[in-house]
């Protein structure tokens, strides 16, 4: 069991590792500094200059600007304004709920019944990446997947300064 | 002149370890790297390293040879690296994909406890036939044996043609429930001998009914295969080392140790039984030492480099699963049954950041020992190294200090990568990660045997294995075994036990025969034909596969086994069958008694539940010829004090909390009748046995120490 080096993690944010690699990663040991590797990966592979604090889902960090607003930011650079703002409401979203919407996806009898549950895809509006799916029944609100408590989180958890 | 008899090989992945035993039941133990591309060589190498302790060349010692037993791994290697034969499968349709599906076990059967848990670690198997060779046969038999569809002889033809056309260099059959009704089996295989004929080309045929009867479709489509895949393209390579050993001087066929405990032909005609060689040995060397001391209960323990390994001898029979698991494979074959937990001398210890916790294994180094190892390339320390570190091993004497191992190094390691992070001093940790090792032991010991409803006091304990002695005071502490034994040649026990064994072919099939509460004389002589009829066409061809063997001799002992439950119940029992033909309907009660005996000294009498019924789930014809198998030599006993110069000298060594001098003894300096009080620790180039404080070991008439409390 060697090193998680730096490089390993940035194949497996493209789905590039073997199998084998991705099993010896499962199967060790977190090490202490493994967030702060990740997120030095993803630092180098940004295309931007503001510092991420927290990615929260594929595509998407949490970052600081200059004038110290903290932001949910695209890989591409779309920025969705402040994070403690859910950023689904100002991305583009299909809402598929039709039946014929859904065969598209899934095979008949696969999919769902569209009036008991219907998918909403958030795509981002700089790039047109998909950002994330909702699968939720018709009128259920918008769901806010991650509030993250980011003072907390660095001064408790990594015992650093933000 | 010293004149050897039998001769144990056990061609494993990186040693190749052999052991000649004289007609004196002495025997010697010759080690040599293997080489996989001649394996023949690495036998000879290794055979002329064990002669050469006795000053005999291979030329004299082989021609004198009256059994000549193998054992190896290059068959599992096989299935394990998927080089098999490419082999196409005639199935029932609409189970093409049962393998790849795998009954969804085979993701997880054969990894370690921690992947197991966790879903992302899950695996499927690459199958051992691709899909493109597989063929679907409309047909149906159901769960009676009787005839549901019949068999689609159109598919059945088109499915041979299409494989032979794939150029298969074999064809598997397998059908649902053909091991109650093996008619479409054998129509399909006379369907695909005239598809051969007519298509000028042929290739073997391999069924299930005929391979292996028995009762789990799965496990028999995964045997099935493992014979026409793995077992058969292997056959070519033992039969290369017989010619090879017989050019230099040997006259003595080869025979192979079998999974059930017995050896066979190499000539066989169900070579996958010898899958699985290695870890049997030992198994049989204890039961070969329980009849020698006329002790019928044992507890087999074999501490080895990867796994603790722990097997049950009740009533002299060994127990036996029909469920063994290898590698990732569920198979269906008869075979020796062991638990293992993955706490052998070599597994890797590290600290976990998070949970702030020691953890062992489930990795290990094997071969390559530990940090103290320069030359092994290890990154973290092991078992091995805290037995260093705390001073019960000597870095001198492993091996009998042909590899010398450094202290220094395994104290850094430790001390760096765990001691540290609790601020604790090394020889404290090392200590301490010994005791949960022993632990882990101790807690596969009380699992296998309370679990089975045995009691410690009812078994004697063996303990053999490179690592056994050094641990057993330990891990046998405060169970109560009635005797816990320890031969002074723990270390190639295995190989010796391979010596052992007899000449012994054992053919199982299901059964699905109820004996209803209340049954009268009629219903038990409809049973007792049943399982008869069974019995007798499973010992023709036990006789068969004797009759394969060139210029056989010798008389064959028959007995048959009858597996059984309560109706009802899930688990079911093996007993010898009081008669090998029942013809009474007193012979079936006589059975029942003898499986309601045994189902009440493992689950208790007032668990016995007869209101129920009986149901016999399986029957086996077993049939062994004697062979010359080593006795145990015996010497006088002598005085209680052993001879002064068997003493080599006292070292420190940490006990648990305290450094407290050790008496260091030379081992084949003690002699029969010598007790050794504890702490001391007894050396030999092989294996290191350690008494803790409160206890001391005897050794007996046939070296072998017994270990017992000093106040007792």
């Amino acid at each position: 069991m060697s090193e998680i080096t730096k490089e390993i993690l940035d194949r497996m944010i493209d789905g590039r590792s073997s199998w084998e690699e991705l099993v010896a990663v499962m199967r060790a040991d977190k090490e202490p500094d493994r967030f702060a590797k990740y997120r030095e990966v993803l630092q180098e592979r940004a295309t931007w200059r503001d510092r991420i604090l927290l990615p929260i889902a594929l595509h998407l960090c949490i970052v600081q600007k200059d004038d110290g607003a903290r932001v949910v930011k695209c890989d591409c650079g779309h920025e969705f304004g402040d994070y403690r703002r859910n950023w689904k409401l100002s991305a583009r979203v299909r809402v598929r709920n039709t039946k014929a919407g859904i065969d598209e996806l899934y095979p008949h009898p696969m999919g769902c019944n569209p009036e008991w549950m219907e998918l909403r895809e958030y795509f981002c509006p700089g790039c047109y990446t998909q950002l994330d799916v909702e699968a939720v029944p018709p009128g259920y609100p918008v769901v806010f997947n991650f509030l993250p408590d980011l003072e907390a989180f660095y001064a408790e958890w990594l015992g650093e300064k933000i | 002149m010293r004149q050897v008899e039998i001769l144990g090989i056990d061609a494993g992945g990186t040693m190749t370890d052999t052991i000649f035993v004289d007609t004196q039941g002495r025997f010697t133990v010759g080690k040599a790297r293997s080489q996989p591309r001649d394996e023949a060589a690495a036998i000879l190498h290794s055979a002329e390293n064990a002669l050469g302790y006795w000053q005999l060349d291979k030329a004299a010692a082989l021609p004198g040879l009256k059994a000549n037993i193998y054992s190896g791994t290059a068959m599992i290697n096989r299935l394990v690296s998927r080089s098999g034969r490419a082999t196409g499968l005639v199935i029932t349709k609409g189970l093409e994909d049962s393998l790849r599906l795998e009954r969804a076990v085979q993701v997880w059967l054969g990894q370690s406890y921690v992947d197991r848990l966790h879903s992302v670690t899950h695996e499927h198997n690459t199958p051992l036939i691709p899909k493109k060779w597989i063929r679907g046969v409309r047909e149906r038999v159901d769960p009676l044996g009787c005839v549901a569809i019949p068999l689609y002889e159109a598919d059945a033809r088109q499915a041979v043609r299409e494989l032979l056309a794939e150029n298969v260099e074999a064809i598997c059959i397998c059908f649902l429930f053909s091991y109650l009704n093996p008619a479409h089996e054998e129509r399909m295989k006379a369907i695909a001998l005239e598809e051969m004929a007519a298509a000028g080309r042929s290739v073997p045929l391999f069924l299930s009914a005929e391979i292996h009867p028995f009762r789990g479709e799965f496990p028999r489509l995964n045997t099935l295969i493992a014979e026409a895949y793995a077992a058969e393209p292997s056959r070519r390579q033992v039969q290369l080392v017989e010619q090879r050993m017989k050019e230099s001087g040997a006259t003595v066929d080869l025979r192979i140790m079998a999974s059930h405990g017995g050896t066979i032909d190499i000539e066989t005609t169900q070579l996958s039984r010898s899958l699985v060689s290695g870890p049997i040995g030992g198994m049989v060397g204890a039961r070969h030492l329980g009849r020698e001391l006329g002790l019928a209960n044992l507890i087999a323990t074999d501490l080895g480099g990867t796994t603790f390994e722990v097997g049950v001898i009740t009533g002299g029979q060994i127990g036996i699963s029909l469920r063994p698991v290898l590698d990732h494979f569920y198979f269906n074959l008869p075979m020796v049954d062991l638990s293992s937990v993955g706490v052998g001398t070599g597994a890797f210890l590290s600290f976990d950041e998070y949970s702030r916790r020691v953890r062992i294994g489930p990795q290990s180094a094997g071969d390559r020992v530990g940090m103290c190892f320069p030359d092994g390339g290890c990154e973290r320390p092991t078992i091995t190294d805290c037995a260093l570190i705390t001073g019960i091993l000597s870095p001198d004497n492993f091996l009998g200090g042909e590899m010398p191992l450094s202290v220094e190094r395994a104290k850094q390691a430790l001390d760096a990568q765990i001691a540290s992070k609790f601020e604790r001093d090394v020889y404290e940790i090392a200590s301490g990660i010994l005791e949960m090792q022993e632990a882990k032991m101790r807690d596969e010991l009380r699992a296998v045997v309370l679990g089975k409803g045995y009691a410690f006091s009812d078994y004697a304990l063996v303990c053999y294995g490179g690592g056994g002695p050094l641990h057993v005071g330990n891990y046998t502490d405060g169970l109560g075994f009635e005797d816990v034994l320890i031969p002074s040649w723990a270390a190639a026990f295995s190989a010796f036990g391979c010596t052992c064994a007899p000449h012994e072919y054992r053919f199982d099939r299901s059964t699905l025969l109820v004996i209803p509460p209340g049954a009268d004389d009629a219903a038990k002589l409809a049973v007792a034909r049943a399982v008869n009829e069974t019995v007798a066409s499973l010992a023709e061809r036990v006789q068969r596969e004797f009759a394969l063997k060139r210029g056989d001799s010798g008389e064959i002992t028959l007995s048959a086994i009858v597996r059984m439950q309560y109706k009802g119940q899930v688990t079911d029992l093996e007993i010898v069958s009081p008669k090998l033909m029942l013809e009474s309907a007193a012979d079936v009660d006589a059975l029942v008694a003898s499986f309601e005996q045994h189902y009440a000294e493992i689950y208790t009498l007032s668990a016995q539940f007869p209101e129920a019924g009986f149901v016999i789930s399986g029957a086996a014809a077993v049939g062994s010829q004697r062979t010359t198998a080593p006795t145990l030599p015996k010497t006088a006993r002598g005085p209680a004090t052993p001879d002064p110069k068997a003493l080599k000298g006292k070292r420190p060594i940490y006990w648990k909390g305290t450094f407290m001098e050790a008496s260091i003894w030379s081992m084949e300096d003690i002699a029969p009748g010598n007790v050794v009080g504890g702490l001391a620790v007894i050396e030999d180039p092989a294996t290191t046995l350690v008494v803790p404080p409160g206890k001391l070991v005897e050794l007996d008439e046939y070296r072998i120490f017994h270990l017992r409390d000093a106040r007792g």
